[in-house]
């Protein structure tokens, strides 16, 4: 195997190649000493760079995360939704109180001459209400003999 | 996994990639916003996202890219770390944390935008196949770009920070 360029030490150092390779590069940089300079350089330079630019990372641990500004239409979108789904709850609880006035028991109404038999008709004393609601018209002649006498109610 | 756990589980990193490339925390924001709205949306439309983080690494850079060719980057010189404002620290410590930071985003400000994201990308732990495939680059190439960045690196630090760094 013939030396490996820097390229090929650092895409060796970064596990990059196939496994056969790996061991077949990793077998020539034991063997060949400018090769292994070369390497131990790679090695050196990337703890150089991850040094150099690792020590910030502590100070972003700090930081707060804002909220994500969701796109506005999304929010239309979102309240359009919302608008949608109280709109159909508002319709579901009419339909759910109708049913259930529509299940309530009714009473049966009582044909007119029946009426006029009762004494008392939906918790009205109907004798009371005949004499507050009838009118009595009574015809005279010149004598004052009743020529008629109408009741109405 | 749902979009608020890909938001929570990212955005730090995504912070902190916005702080080394030097963009000001203001922008940073609005463009991670921006990188997780694009994600939030092909959500909405139900495109599979594979690997969520290197999707998210790709939009930012490119939207940061964008960003780079229409105006010049914004240079943060206040020289705080962002979000420490209730940490305590020891004054020297701080300094010299400060310092560091500096260091770190100038070296990374002289370096092409490409090699910078090479190395943030390295340091970040995406395999090769991802790294080509977030700064569009051929998979083979990976391992000369990450070199070739290297090598620039260790050069701007030689020249600019030598004596920086032999003092710490």
């Amino acid at each position: 195997m013939k030396c490996l360029s820097r390229t090929e030490i650092q895409e060796f150092l970064d596990k990059e190649p196939e496994p056969s390779q790996m061991a077949r590069i990793s077998d020539h940089i034991e063997k060949c000493e400018s090769c292994k300079a070369l390497y131990l350089q790679a090695v050196a330079d990337r703890a150089m760079l991850n040094s150099f630019l690792d020590h910030e990372k502590s100070d972003i641990d700090d930081l707060p995360i804002p909220e994500f500004r969701y796109p506005k239409s999304s929010r239309k979108k979102t309240l359009f939704l919302s608008g949608i789904m109280l709109l159909a709850a508002a319709i579901f609880t009419g339909f759910i109180l109708l049913l259930h006035y529509e299940k309530r028991p009714k009473s049966e109404k009582i044909p007119e001459a029946e009426i006029l038999m009762q004494e008392f008709y939906d918790g009205k004393d109907l004798n009371k209400m005949w004499h507050d609601k009838s009118q009595i018209f009574i015809l005279e002649d010149e004598k004052g003999n009743v020529i008629e006498s109408i009741i109405t109610y | 996994m749902s979009f608020d756990e890909v938001y929570k589980k990212h955005y730090k990193e995504l912070r902190l990639l916005s702080r080394r490339l030097n963009i000001s925390s203001e922008k940073g924001e609005d463009l991670i916003q921006e990188t997780f709205l694009r994600f939030y949306l092909e959500l909405e439309k139900n495109v599979e996202i594979v690997n969520p983080r290197a999707w998210l690494y790709k939009v930012f850079l490119n939207l940061f890219k964008t960003q780079v060719n229409s105006e010049k980057r914004v240079i943060q010189n206040d020289g705080e770390p962002e979000g420490l404002a209730d940490n305590v620290y020891d004054l020297q410590a701080e300094y010299i944390n400060n310092e560091k930071q500096n260091i770190v985003i100038e070296s990374l400000k002289r370096l092409p935008l490409k090699d910078s994201e090479i190395l943030l990308l390295y340091n970040n732990g995406f395999s090769y196949a991802e790294m080509a495939e977030i700064v569009e680059i051929n998979p083979n190439s990976v391992g000369t770009t990450i070199v070739r960045a290297i090598e620039r690196l260790k050069g701007i630090l030689k020249n600019h920070y030598n004596e920086m760094f032999e003092q710490n």
